[in-house]
Formats: structure tokens, C-alpha cells, sequence
């Protein structure tokens, strides 16, 4: 996991609860690595080979029975690792698919899995390293060349369309474009994206592209699952009620089960089945999202990993199972009931940032936490931190979990919950 | 955060009607800062333990109430107070002493402890000196351990470890297990700190996604 996760406290509960020892694998060594040997392992995530070595050579002295990844950034180092240990794993090539969402869109487009249309700016090599004069430059002459075939031919995007970078996560860089005017905007926006993600260490060898899709008008969904032996088993799906309509695409609100008819939701299990097939995934946690319009279900992304944030909280399983011991008990070969789950309502807010600048404290928060139907509120951001919205930002101030007999009174809860907190952000100059 | 419940505080809010008291003087202090710092009308303030088994140093600062506080009622203004630290200050009366360099609060606990009376705290506390604190303040951060009962460590974390999103790794997979392994009549850590107020945790929570291949 990385060391930035949300994951860290709720896996290491899951693994206490299932009396198993568990080693933490990330990219910052831990403070008590050395004191405590085998209890964490710092890995480099950018060098498969050299990870991979070292988690073998830890497994002669601490064998090894599983390699769960929590992450987007763990999920190719953990299928290559669980590889070369012979152990159940997703092919390696199949886990890449995922982690390129211009690689997920030809995938699902050579197999004529219903998908958005796309098309790609190509920034140049190293286009993330240069200078910002040489930026722009390079910028400025992408979107002319781009928008030269605009509405042209088949091949030329069209509008409105969605700008994204192809490795991010969480909405990140992500942006409506309606017109000339803001697709240039726009591409300037992702390239600063592309240009800090690379300053701040991260970046990928697709820092120099930018995947414009068709953007898809419709209902937008998130399911939740396991997959076994290349079989999927659905563990919940989420409406998502606020509209994902742009110009940026933040998440909010997530309420399972799914008020969509049984027919929608039958197409959409059945759409996420053909996409991992055509991907090859097998084993392990998969999270997908989906809009759903006239012409059928269309895959926004998939990933082979849980839901992020602490959203599966919101999950329950039978015997107050979490979803994190489950995807625990999968990758040991443990039983576990994977079949549909009767739990009660459940939904989570992804709180928002509404403003950059400062965090200072937020009101309300006994309030929130008293409000009827109210499982959890928490916060995962500590005053004095900088925060950022969307597009850049990559943080939650946290999150709001509720529990109720419906869905309907799952989602007024949180709405309730949310307009009980009043947050003070500093404003950055 | 994964640990077994305690409810001490609902526990010793039955025994006592007045646990921790503010002279006069001090509650007016407190009124006047609340003033000159803008604080809201309803906000409390809430007293806290952060000092080790020599001394309960205390902290205050401006609040809400949380779930699960015990909440005081004084002179003008809500007390606040968690239920460890609660445990460590019944019975405690809070002065303000002024001084040439602006004075202070100042607490006399009735509870503070005798380090040489326990045997099993003073092992735990080597432990920790020798071994869990040059290991954590290698980011920034320190333990405190507040007591030993009953099997159960408590400590309060601080300094880069308050707040960290790796913290129950530490804690859990770190402190814990080598506690456990060291000295068998431990078993478990029960970590009593405020993360939320966390000023500057070593690892931060966030979205990631970067990638090379």
C-alpha cells in the first residue's frame, strides 16, 4: 500500500480480526521497520523487477501465503509479485490495462464493449519535464493541430468531451470541455496537472498524454465486487444521486443497493462481466464505474482494486464482515460468502473541498455525528494542512457514512449530516 | 481505530458531581481568551492529558464536545474532557498563576502518579524509551505511555505520528506486536490520541494514482 493510503488502518484491523499476520509493503519505510523485522518492507513502486526481487528474497525468511494490493498504485507491483511467488493473481498484462485509461479504452474498444469514443493529445516525450515556456508552446500547438479536425471528420473530437490524464485517479484532472474555448482551457489545465504530478515524483511513462473522450450523457453508477477464477461477483451497487455532469467530476455521494431497476442492474453486471473477460482480471477486489443511457451500459473505468477513500466502510457484510477482511479471507483461499449480500442500506459522502487554502477546523462535527441514521463521520484531513478542490486536488476532507432501512433515508441522512458541517479554509495567496 | 472500548468516563461521571474544578480566576481567564480569540458562543474548552507517568502535563485548548467527552459544566463556559484523560484528572482543580511572562494554568491533581510503584509501567516505559521512541522519531514523532492496566497499554502518540495515516501501522504491526513479544503481560496497545488535531503527521492521506511501468 502506499503510504498515502486510506487503507492502512482498516486492513490492519481486518488482518487482526482474522488473526493473520500481515506485512505492510510500501513506498516510505515505516518508522519501526527496523526494530521490528518483518513487520513492514519498503518497496520502490516504480521498479517492478527490483520490488518484485525484494519481496522474494523476504519471502525465504517470512513466507509468504498472499499479496493483496489496496491501491492504483500497488496493483501491478502485487500481481507481479504474487507472479513470481506462484501464487492466484491477475495477469500481470491484464492488471496494466487498468492502470492506463487510454489502455482500458482500447481494450474495451477492440472488443466492442461499449465504451466513450476517444481520442488522444500527444504532448510529446518528456513534455512533463520541460520547461514551462516549452510547455505551453507544446500546449498551444496540440490543441490547434487537435482542433483542426474538430467536427471534420469521424476521426475529430467532438463536443462536449471529457479531457483526462490517462494514469490518475479519483476525478483527478478530469474536465468538461464544451467548446474551442474551453478544451483549449482545459488541455492548458491538465498539462500543469501533468507538469506537478511529475515535479512531485509521481508522473508515468504517460505523462505526455491526454485522453479526450466523447463525453457519455446518462445515470452513472459504481459496483463493487470480487472475482474468482475469472468469475465476478457483485458485492454491492451504488447510485451516486448528485449529477456527474462537469466541468469537474467530484464524487460525493454513493448509496447502495442501487434504486436503478433489476433490468439495469442485471445490463450493468453483465457489461462489467464482458469487460473483465475481454481484460483478462481473474482474482482479487474490482471496482468499476458506469453510465448508463439509451444505448446501453458504458464502462467509465475499471479497476482491479477496492473502492477508494474509507468508502468501504459503508460495506457490512454478514457477521459485521468488512469488505477489507473479505478481500483478506479471497486472497488466502479462505472461505467466504461471495454471494449477493443482504445488508442493510448504506451510503458515504466523499466530503468535498470547496475551496483551496489552508484547512483550519471544521464546525459541526457533533452535530453531523448526531444526526438519525448516522453510522460515522471523519475527517482525514488535520488543521493546517493545504488543501486543493478538483481538478487538482487529491485529497477528501473526509467522509460521512450512514446506515438506514432505506436508501432513500440512507442519502437524507448524509444530506443532513453534510449541511450540519461548516468548514474554514484559509485562503492561499 | 481497532481497539477494545473503554468508557471510563461513563463509568466515573456516576461517582462524581463536581470531578475537576476552575477557581474563579481561572474560568475568567478562560472567558477573556475565548473573547480575545473570537471563539464561538457555544465553543468549550477542552483539558486533556499529554504528559507521561512522572508528571500528567495537561493541554488546553478551544472545542466542540466529541462523542463519548464528559462534559463539565463551569463558570461561563463547557469543559470538555475525553474520557482517559478524565480517568487521570478526577477530583483535579485548575488555578491561573500570572507571572512577569503572562502566566499559566496551572492543575492540582490529586491522581499524579508514582512511577516506582509499579514495576510492570517502569518495564513498559524502558521499552519504549529504548526502543519504540529513537525508532519514531525518525519522523517526527514520540509516545507517550500513560498507563498500564489490567494488559492493556495505553499511550498517547504525538509530533509527526499525530495524525499520520499510517499510525495503526505503527501502532499495531510496531509497538504492539513487539510489546507483545517482549513482555508477555501485555496485551494490547490502546492508543488515547486526539488524531484529528494532528498538526503535522508524517504520512497524509491522499488519492495518488501515479504510476511508471
Amino acid at each position: 500500500m502506499p503510504s498515502t493510503t486510506y487503507h492502512a488502518s482498516d486492513f490492519v484491523q481486518a488482518a487482526e480480526r482474522l488473526s493473520v499476520a500481515m506485512t505492510v509493503g510500501t513506498d516510505g519505510q515505516q518508522a519501526l521497520q527496523e526494530i521490528a523485522p518483518g513487520s513492514t518492507i519498503t518497496l520502490d513502486f516504480k521498479d517492478l523487477v527490483g520490488a518484485s526481487a525484494t519481496v522474494e528474497e523476504f519471502h525465504r525468511r517470512f513466507p509468504v501465503d498472499a499479496v493483496v494490493a489496496t491501491d492504483d498504485e500497488t496493483t501491478v507491483l502485487g500481481a507481479t509479485v504474487s507472479e513470481a511467488l506462484g501464487l492466484a493473481h491477475n495477469p500481470v498484462e491484464a492488471v496494466l490495462l487498468t492502470r492506463s485509461k487510454l489502455n482500458l479504452r482500447r481494450a474495451l474498444d477492440d472488443a466492442r464493449l461499449p465504451s466513450p469514443g476517444y481520442q488522444v493529445v500527444d504532448l510529446g516525450s518528456g513534455f512533463a519535464s520541460r520547461s514551462k515556456k516549452e510547455r505551453i508552446s507544446r500546449l498551444d500547438t496540440a490543441v490547434q493541430e487537435v482542433l483542426k479536425s474538430a467536427g471534420n471528420s469521424a476521426d475529430g473530437i467532438s463536443f462536449p468531451c471529457v479531457l483526462k490524464p490517462t494514469f490518475l485517479s479519483a476525478s483527478r484532472g478530469v474536465i468538461r470541455a464544451d467548446d474551442t474555448d474551453s478544451f483549449h482551457q482545459a488541455v492548458l489545465r491538465v498539462g500543469d496537472i501533468l507538469h506537478e504530478e511529475f515535479a512531485a515524483g509521481g508522473g508515468s511513462t504517460e505523462s505526455h498524454l491526454i485522453l479526450v473522450e466523447d463525453y457519455v450523457p446518462g445515470v452513472e453508477y459504481a459496483i463493487e465486487a470480487i472475482m474468482a477464477n475469472g468469475s465476478v461477483y457483485p458485492l454491492a451497487l451504488f447510485d451516486k444521486p448528485d449529477p456527474l455532469e462537469g466541468p469537474y467530476f467530484e464524487e460525493t455521494i454513493y448509496v447502495t443497493p442501487s434504486r436503478a431497476c433489476l433490468e439495469t442492474q442485471r445490463e450493468i453486471v453483465t457489461a462489467i462481466e464482458k469487460a473483465v473477460a475481454t481484460l483478462g482480471l481473474r482474482e482479487g477486489p474490482m471496482h468499476a464505474e458506469v453510465r448508463v443511457n439509451q444505448n446501453g451500459v458504458h464502462i467509465i473505468d475499471l479497476a482491479a482494486r477496492a473502492m477508494g477513500g474509507l468508502c468501504p466502510r459503508v460495506l457490512k457484510f454478514d457477521n459485521g464482515v468488512s469488505l477489507e477482511e473479505l478481500i483478506l479471507r479471497h486472497a488466502l483461499g479462505k472461505h467466504c460468502d461471495l454471494s449477493p449480500q443482504n445488508h442493510r442500506a448504506g451510503g458515504v459522502m466523499m466530503l468535498p473541498i470547496p475551496a483551496a487554502g489552508v484547512f483550519r477546523r471544521v464546525r459541526g462535527v457533533n452535530a453531523a455525528r448526531g444526526c438519525q441514521a448516522i453510522s460515522e463521520v471523519t475527517l482525514t484531513v488535520n488543521p493546517g494542512q493545504r488543501v486543493r478542490p478538483l481538478p487538482e486536488g487529491n485529497r477528501y476532507l473526509g467522509f460521512i457514512f450512514a446506515h438506514a432501512d432505506t436508501p432513500i433515508e440512507a442519502e437524507a441522512a448524509l444530506r443532513r449530516a453534510y449541511s450540519q458541517l461548516e468548514f474554514e479554509i484559509e485562503p492561499t495567496q | 481505530m481497532g481497539q477494545q472500548e473503554v468508557n471510563l468516563a461513563a463509568e466515573d461521571t456516576a461517582v462524581d458531581t463536581n470531578p475537576i474544578t476552575f477557581t474563579t480566576g481561572a474560568a475568567m481567564k478562560v472567558l477573556e481568551f475565548a473573547e480575545s480569540t473570537e471563539q464561538p458562543n457555544d465553543i468549550g474548552l477542552r483539558v486533556y492529558v499529554q504528559g507521561g507517568r512522572t508528571s500528567y502535563e495537561c493541554g488546553f485548548r478551544f472545542d466542540e464536545p466529541r462523542e463519548n467527552d464528559v462534559i463539565l459544566p463551569q463558570e461561563g463556559f463547557d469543559l470538555l474532557v475525553d474520557g482517559f484523560s478524565f480517568h487521570l484528572l478526577r477530583g483535579a482543580s485548575v488555578d491561573f498563576v500570572d507571572s512577569v511572562s503572562g502566566g499559566g494554568f496551572s492543575v492540582d491533581n490529586p491522581n499524579e502518579p508514582d512511577p516506582s510503584s509499579d514495576p510492570l509501567f517502569a518495564r513498559v516505559q524502558q521499552f519504549i524509551n529504548e526502543k519504540v521512541n529513537p525508532g519514531v522519531q525518525t519522523h517526527g514523532g514520540h509516545v507517550t505511555l500513560l498507563e498500564v492496566k489490567e494488559g492493556i497499554a495505553y499511550v498517547e502518540l504525538g509530533g509527526g505520528c499525530q495524525g499520520c495515516g499510517m499510525v495503526d501501522v505503527t501502532l499495531k504491526h510496531g509497538i504492539e506486536r513487539m510489546l507483545k513479544e517482549q513482555i508477555p503481560e501485555i496485551e494490547s496497545v490502546y492508543d488515547t490520541t486526539d488524531h484529528a488535531s494532528g498538526q503535522n503527521p508524517y504520512f497524509t492521506q491522499g488519492k495518488g494514482g501515479s504510476f511508471n511501468v
